[in-house]
């Protein structure tokens, strides 16, 4: 058999086989025979088929399969000789090819290879990683929130406003004129919400302008979703009366370290502490692996696949457009404009994804860098620790929504961008 | 040919049998089997053949087989009765079945 690969563009081969028809002769005659001694029959036994009934009735078939095995073989040796990785499969009509054409079959197809990268200046590439020093104030803003968090609300009998930080029980009488059509009792009611078709900033003022036992209307336009059809769209009148307020109380220090189980406030301003400087080490180490694999990208110029950048942006912005058409909020002669606006902001960013991906994939296979099932199986506990699901779970839900050769690229860019750190000149 | 004969013709042979036995007859002795209609006679399967696959034939025998009798548990059946016809074609007479 002959082979000839030739680059006709930036990763896209081209390869020409030549098989003599000897080869092909040899092959049929080898899957008859092979088939003739394994076939079961009716009124035969076994092996005694004799061949031209063989041949009668398997013989498009097994000359398909010859076809396919070559082919086949043919591609898998020049990739082996030429070193390539496919990214494609190429499309051959197998019914196009005479298998019994006196000069045998020539075929030429072509498929797209990954680019051919030897990654370079990835090894002592200098990053800055800051010192990381933690403020009192940013301690005193965590404790803020964990009391905030804490909070217990507190019946007033002081005859205060509703306050801002606080709530109210209500009663919302819905009137038509004077008729009173609905009437809703002990609703809760506070600071930034809204009473549909009311104005939201004059709800907000009334109510924190009022006390226990207060009653003021709001005037609204009942909206499409209201409980009694036959008003909808008419103007009308929420009476709202207050009947409970309630202020939210901060803990005592006591409260919540009781609550955290924690002895005193000193542990707890040195939890804090250190959980924010680990947040703000793992910050500054994202910024390093950033700024590594930038440099690293400078140093490793390579051309793209444009048909596959092509294709895999036309397969998301396809699903886009399918989201955007079902959501119906933009109108249908929008969405082709919209698609095109994305597909001019998205490719720079895509090119960019699918070159970092090649060169950490050339970097993890010079340096024997390796996704092992070990691996696999810590990704996939912490994945259902944080999700508070079952490992199988998990691991159906990535293999049925075929995730998994996903999941196995993201641990391996994390296992290569850590060997870039880790050997990288930091100052 | 008549549409009617035809029609008879294609009852009488119903199929062509292929076994080691018919393939080696067919090989070396240029005798073709068929599964043909129980109540079709000599005659009539030298006409079929001859007009359904333009041949001589020379000879045809008979082998007439009666359903076997088989059980399934309690309840028993018979399997159906069948004729298998041997045609001799003249020499340098064959058939190619498509």
């Amino acid at each position: 058999m002959q082979i000839t690969v030739e680059t006709i563009a930036p990763c896209r081969k081209r390869v020409r086989l030549v098989i003599p028809p000897q080869k092909i002769h040899e092959q049929v005659e080898g899957m008859i025979r092979s088939a003739s001694a394994n076939l079961q029959l009716p009124g035969f036994r076994k092996g005694k088929v004799p061949r031209s009934l063989v041949e009668k009735r398997y013989g498009t078939a097994i000359r398909r399969d010859v076809k396919e095995s070559m082919l086949n073989e043919g591609f898998q040796q020049a990739l082996k000789d030429n070193n390539i990785t496919p990214i494609t499969t190429p499309q051959i009509d197998l019914e196009q090819i005479p298998l019994d054409a006196p000069e045998g079959i020539k075929i030429d197809f072509e498929f797209d290879a990954r680019p051919e990268i030897d990654p370079k200046g990835y090894k002592g590439v200098a990053a800055t990683v800051a010192p990381v020093t933690v403020e009192p104030s940013e301690i005193d803003a965590q404790v803020a929130e964990l009391r905030k968090g804490r909070r217990r609300p507190v019946k007033d009998e002081a005859g205060i406003s509703v306050p801002k930080e606080g709530f109210a029980i209500a009663k919302i009488q819905f009137l038509e004129g004077s008729n009173v059509i609905l009437e809703r009792e002990s609703l809760r009611v506070m600071a930034g919400m809204t009473l549909a078709g009311a104005g939201a900033e004059e709800f907000e003022a009334k109510l924190l302008a009022s006390k226990r036992g207060d009653t003021f209307d709001m005037p609204l336009t009942y909206p499409a979703d209201f409980e009694v059809a036959s008003v909808v769209g008419k103007p009308g009148t929420a009476r709202v009366t207050i009947r409970e307020v309630y202020s939210l109380v901060n803990p005592e220090d006591a409260e919540v370290l009781k609550d955290l189980d924690i002895a005193d406030m000193e542990t707890l301003r040195s939890r804090i502490a250190e959980h924010i400087k680990e947040a703000k080490e793992q910050q500054e180490r994202r910024k390093a692996e950033e700024e590594i694999l930038t440099k690293v990208m400078e140093s490793n110029h390579f051309e793209l696949p444009e048909r596959i950048i092509d294709e895999q942006l036309d397969q998301r912005l396809t699903q886009y457009k399918m989201h955007l058409s079902q959501q119906g909020t933009v109108p249908a002669e929008e969405v082709d404009k919209r698609v095109a606006e994305e597909r001019a902001k998205n490719r720079t960013d895509f090119e960019e994804g699918m070159r970092r991906l090649f060169v950490l994939e050339a970097i993890a296979k010079k340096e024997k860098i390796f996704v092992t099932e070990e691996d696999m199986g810590r990704e996939i506990m912490s994945i259902s620790q944080r999700n508070n699901a079952k490992p199988e779970d998990v691991v159906d839900y990535y293999r049925n929504n075929g995730l998994l050769p996903a999941l196995r690229i993201d641990i391996l860019e994390a296992k290569v961008r850590n060997f870039l750190f880790e050997n990288a000149q930091k100052s | 040919m008549h549409p009617i004969a035809l029609k008879r013709f294609r009852e009488v042979i119903k199929r062509p049998l292929f076994s080691e036995k018919g393939t080696f007859d067919q090989e070396r002795r240029n005798k073709y089997h068929f599964d043909v209609a129980l109540d079709a006679n000599k005659v009539e399967i030298r006409r079929a053949i001859e007009a359904l696959f333009h041949v001589k034939v020379e000879a045809v025998n008979t082998i007439r087989t009666g359903g076997k009798t088989v059980r399934r548990g309690l309840s028993t059946g018979e399997r159906a009765d069948h004729k298998t016809a041997i045609v001799t074609l003249k020499a340098g007479q064959t058939i190619e079945y498509a």
